[in-house]
Parts: C-alpha cells; sequence; structure tokens
C-alpha cells in the first residue's frame, strides 16, 4: 500500500509538472471541448425548436457530454501515455525500474482520473453557466453520485487498459482509439431506458451506458441506487466495472509479455 | 556465500537464444536469430564491455538482461537465483537509449525524483542521492533547468545519474559515451571505474568505442552474428593476440618479391612512416604459423629493416577476430 501511495505521488508530481509545463495543451483541450459541447447543444436547439423540450432533456445531455470526457481520457490518454513513452525513449526506462507495469497504469489510471474530475468541473460549471441549466448536484446527491462516477469509471480505465496494452504491441494505434472515442460517443448518448429485452442488457453490459443511466436516475430524475431496484442496477454495474478491469488487465499483461517476446517495448 | 557468488557471478547467460519474429505470421520466414546459443558468466565487481559490429546482438542481450526482452530459450540468473522472478532480481540501473532515457519536459532533479519514487526510494534518500550524483557529474548548477535545455553530453550524464539512483548492483550501459566530447566521456569513465572499485558494483557496457572498453573494461567479450566468439580479460586478449602478431618493414622491391610466397597467410600491409618502406603485419593463428612463417623467411632471406612482435590494440584484436570468425563462416568452418 505504501509502494502504491509512493507510485500514486510520483504520477501526480509527473503529471502535474508536465501539465504546467504546457498550460496551452490544457487550455485548448478545454476550450475545444467546451465549444464542441456548444456546438452541440446549439445544434440540438436549432434541430428541436422547442426550447422547453430541449431543456427538459438538457441535464442528461450534459451528463453524457461529461461521461464522455472520461472516456477520451481513458481511452486516449493511458494508450497515448504508452505511445508518446516509446517515442521519447523513456517506456523501457519506466519499466526497467518499475516492473509490474500493469499495477503503475492502474496508478497512472487513478492519477488520470483524479486530474480529469478537476477539468470536468471546470467544463462542467462552464457549460452550466453558459446554458442556464445548472445539475441537481447537492449534498443530499453527492455521496451517490461519486459512487456511480468511481464505478463507472473504473470500468472505462478496464477498457481503456485493452488500448494502452495494444499499444504496446503495435505503437500508433491512435485512430482506433479516436474512432473508439466516437462509438462512445454513440452509446454515451444511447436513450438505454427506451430500449428493451435482450438488447437493452446487451447495451447494459457495454462500459458507460449503465453507469449513465443510473447517474441520470440520481441527478434528473431525483432517484437513488442505494436502495429500492436500482441498488441491484448499482450491483450491476460494480459487476460491469469490475468485469472490464478484469479483462482489461488480462489483455495489458498479454500484451506485455507480447512486446517484451517480440522487443517493442523500446520501439516506435 | 562469497565463494558460491564469485563461482555464480554477478549474472549468468546460459544457453541464451532470441529469436525475432515479424508481427505477421505469414512473414515468420523473415525471423532474424539475433542471439544464438550464448553462455557468460560475469563476476562481481567488475565492467564487462561487450563488443561486437552492427547487428551482432549487443543491445539484445543487455535488454535480456534487463528483462526487457524475453529470451526464446535459455535463462538469466542474478546471484544463482532465477531473473524471470522479480523478486529475486537484484536493482539494476541501466542507461539504454542514452538521453531519450529522460523526459526532456523535467528538469534533471525532477527526473532524479520522479525514478527515484518509482524505484521505492524514500524522499530524504532520493534528495541525498541526487545531490551527489549530480555534484558528481557537474550538474548541481543545471538542477532546476528543463533537460531539453541541456547539452547532448549534460543529459546523457543526467541519463547516467537516473541509472545510479538507489545504488544498483548491476549497471547496463548501452553506447554511455556515444555521441560525447573528450571531457564528459572521460568524466563518466572515470566514475565508472570507481564505481567498480570503490563500491563493488558490475557494469556491462556495450559500445563501439574500443579505446572506451580498453580503459575502463575488466574483461571482454566479442560478439559476431550473435555469437559470443571471445571472452576474457583485456590483458589475456593482448597477451594471447601478441603471440601473433609480427610486423616486418621492408624495402618495396623486397616486398613484392616475397609478396606471393607469404600468400598463404593473413597479413596486413601499410606504408611505413618513412613512406619508402612496407610495413606488413602477419597474423599467425598459432605457434605453427610462426615456425611456418620464420621458416620461410630464413630460406628467402628478404633485406628487411625491422622485425617486432605487435602489441595489438583492441581494435587490431576485435577486426581480427571478428573477421576471422567471419570469413570462417562464409568459408564453411574456422
Amino acid at each position: 500500500m505504501k509502494r502504491a501511495l509512493k507510485l500514486f505521488r510520483a504520477e501526480v508530481v509527473r503529471s502535474v509538472l508536465l501539465t504546467i509545463r504546457y498550460p496551452i495543451e490544457l487550455f485548448v483541450g478545454l476550450f475545444i471541448m467546451y465549444m464542441l459541447f456548444m456546438g452541440l447543444f446549439l445544434g440540438a436547439r436549432s434541430l428541436v425548436g422547442d426550447t422547453q423540450v430541449l431543456n427538459a432533456s438538457l441535464d442528461g445531455f450534459i451528463i453524457s457530454y461529461i461521461m464522455w470526457f472520461f472516456v477520451i481520457s481513458a481511452i486516449g490518454r493511458l494508450a497515448f501515455h504508452i505511445e508518446s513513452e516509446a517515442q521519447m525513449g523513456v517506456l523501457e526506462q519506466i519499466f526497467l525500474t518499475y516492473p509490474r507495469m500493469l499495477s503503475l497504469m492502474l496508478v497512472r489510471s487513478a492519477v488520470d482520473f483524479c486530474m480529469s474530475l478537476l477539468v470536468v468541473t471546470v467544463l462542467l460549471f462552464s457549460i452550466m453557466a453558459t446554458t442556464g441549466k445548472w445539475l441537481a448536484i447537492g449534498t443530499g446527491n453527492i455521496l451517490q453520485i461519486l459512487v456511480l462516477l468511481v464505478v463507472t469509471v473504473t470500468g472505462i480505465y478496464g477498457f481503456g487498459l485493452i488500448f494502452a496494452g495494444l499499444a504496446l504491441v503495435f505503437k500508433r494505434i491512435g485512430q482506433v482509439g479516436s474512432i473508439m472515442q466516437f462509438a462512445f460517443f454513440f452509446l454515451a448518448y444511447l436513450p438505454v431506458e427506451q430500449l428493451t429485452g435482450w438488447l437493452k442488457v446487451a447495451v447494459y453490459s457495454l462500459p458507460l451506458t449503465l453507469g449513465v443511466s443510473l447517474i441520470k436516475t440520481v441527478v434528473v430524475e431525483h432517484g437513488s441506487v442505494f436502495s429500492g431496484p436500482e441498488s441491484w442496477l448499482l450491483l450491476g454495474l460494480v459487476i460491469n466495472s469490475v468485469a472490464y478491469l478484469l479483462v482489461g488487465s488480462v489483455v495489458f499483461l498479454i500484451c506485455e509479455r507480447k512486446s517484451r517476446m517480440d522487443g517493442r517495448l523500446g520501439q516506435y | 556465500m562469497a565463494g558460491t557468488t564469485n563461482q555464480q557471478g554477478a549474472f549468468r547467460l546460459e544457453g541464451l537464444t532470441k529469436t525475432f519474429y515479424p508481427i505477421l505470421p505469414w512473414h515468420r520466414s523473415r525471423a532474424v536469430d539475433a542471439v544464438q546459443g550464448v553462455d557468460l558468466v560475469v563476476p562481481r565487481g567488475c565492467v564487462f564491455s561487450l563488443l561486437g559490429p552492427n547487428g551482432a546482438g549487443k543491445t539484445t542481450i543487455i535488454k535480456i538482461i534487463a528483462g526487457l526482452i524475453l529470451p526464446t530459450t535459455g535463462r538469466v540468473t542474478f546471484y544463482g537465483k532465477d531473473g524471470d522472478k522479480l523478486r529475486s532480481r537484484p536493482r539494476l540501473g541501466a542507461v539504454l537509449e542514452g538521453s531519450r532515457n529522460l523526459y526532456w519536459r523535467l528538469s534533471p532533479m525532477e527526473n532524479l525524483y520522479y525514478f527515484g519514487e518509482l524505484k521505492g526510494l524514500s524522499l530524504a534518500q532520493i534528495k541525498r542521492e541526487s545531490e551527489e550524483l549530480l555534484e558528481m557529474f557537474d550538474l548541481t548548477h543545471k538542477a532546476r533547468a528543463s533537460t531539453q535545455t541541456l547539452s547532448r553530453g549534460m543529459q546523457q550524464k543526467v541519463a547516467v545519474a537516473v541509472a545510479l539512483l538507489g545504488k544498483p548492483d548491476i549497471l547496463l550501459l548501452d553506447e554511455p559515451t556515444l555521441g560525447l566530447d573528450v571531457e564528459s566521456s572521460r568524466l563518466i569513465q572515470q566514475r565508472l571505474r570507481e564505481l567498480v572499485e570503490r563500491d563493488d558494483r558490475t557494469i556491462i557496457l556495450t559500445t563501439h568505442q574500443m579505446e572506451l572498453a580498453a580503459r575502463v573494461a575488466d574483461r571482454i567479450g566479442i560478439l559476431s552474428k550473435g555469437k559470443l566468439i571471445a571472452e576474457d580479460s583485456l590483458s589475456n586478449l593482448v597477451a594471447f593476440f601478441r603471440q601473433q602478431d609480427y610486423e616486418l618493414e621492408l624495402p618495396r622491391l623486397e616486398w613484392e618479391q616475397l609478396r606471393a610466397d607469404v600468400s598463404a597467410f593473413r597479413f596486413t600491409e601499410g606504408q611505413s612512416a618513412a613512406n619508402e618502406e612496407m610495413r606488413v603485419t602477419f597474423h599467425l593463428d598459432n605457434r605453427e604459423g610462426y615456425y611456418a612463417l620464420s621458416e620461410l623467411l630464413l630460406a628467402r632471406r628478404p633485406e628487411f629493416t625491422t622485425i617486432r612482435q605487435v602489441t595489438p590494440s583492441l581494435e587490431d584484436i576485435f577486426l581480427q577476430i571478428t573477421q576471422h570468425y567471419s570469413d570462417g563462416e562464409d568459408g564453411g568452418g574456422a
């Protein structure tokens, strides 16, 4: 545990230092995400026409967008770390210094989530201030939201580990990652509640969808996931996320071994 | 225990082979045998230099020792324990990609802190060792500068400092002084010797720079086409080849008359400093070669001005061994 905390501290310091050395990347990224949301929001408003209808679904719209931001971070940045570190030449040094690469990736995921949470907070407040739609987040439901967020994001980072593993073997997988990010954009906005039967179960078994649905339940419908029938869905979400984390970890370990077998760890 | 450790060496390579297969299964015919049956014991507290032409397998071997590449067959043991098991691995430090082993956006001190934390060192230990290492490499004044603004030599020294952090038992250095100015190169060489002599560390060094290997290495291994074709101490290699190399200086005309008769011997020819005479160095494979050449010279009695036994440089030895091995391979056996 002490070692994990040391790793966490090392990764936080590294991440913060690299971010503040090039703040323009952070601000431009944040600005683009904000503008993208505004583009979607204004586009949706012109399509729907009826402002009241749009406002009624705006909470869900914002939640889906924010959750998609975490997907971008998990899928894009974990693999990006590997790609860029292989390109720099530092990946082998990291592996040599700390051979338990999976543990390091899990710690990096946690750090990345914390950093993303800060950025998302800024983004969320900017969006809410611009649209005038303030999400019902308060002391009454913040714990539920955080639990749902952490559990959902765990699954997403598990999925991200698959891409990080593929990056170890194939190095340049940025294009695939980008396509996956857009696939997740579709999933984030999928009206899962309207689906029925096996299709609903199948969609819920994907990462992100069930988590987004439950967060909407808490924030939009003011429901609870700690009691009643929704608590079973929370259990399902936990199982789903743990499963993705396990699958991601196994794929990462297989890819790591493959990369070491092929001598590709330091190649780009 | 000390005796056992000495016998086992700091590490041992047993029957090590490595074949790289292309990632696409239908390209398997393009597989490359990078390392072929290497057995090696490296004693504790020495600098072992791996020499070899490009593509000889030096970097592959060093990366296998580091655990960055898995061998196809064979194994690596450290102090008699299986190198595959992370818990039995000793502390390793490495400079494999030179200055590319660092985060260029971070300062030398920040790099040292990051890698120190990854190594599990305490903050106090990192602070103390980092200050010592930066001072050792004359980098104290650049401790907070961005690494990308440092000169190549300074970056290389930071990379070596990062590798030395945590006092590793074994240090793996792949071309550590490549592209460095003489002063920086000398400083690194000096520090490496100190580490071995004072702290009993073991250093594995790959290089193309013969003078570097000759200056710092206790033992030399020469690789060619993935095989370890020679391995001994530098003094033994020099003594061995000294018995075999003879230099003859004689007038050009004499040499032209003699040349055809000595074609059975391996020799290299050049002009002497005076530029009027030829300087011919005979490379004799064994004592019989020496007698055969002596007999021939006695029979022909050329008007030579000098004959002397040559003390070969490491570069001469390297070229002879690799050339001899290469000729043997091409000719179907040496």
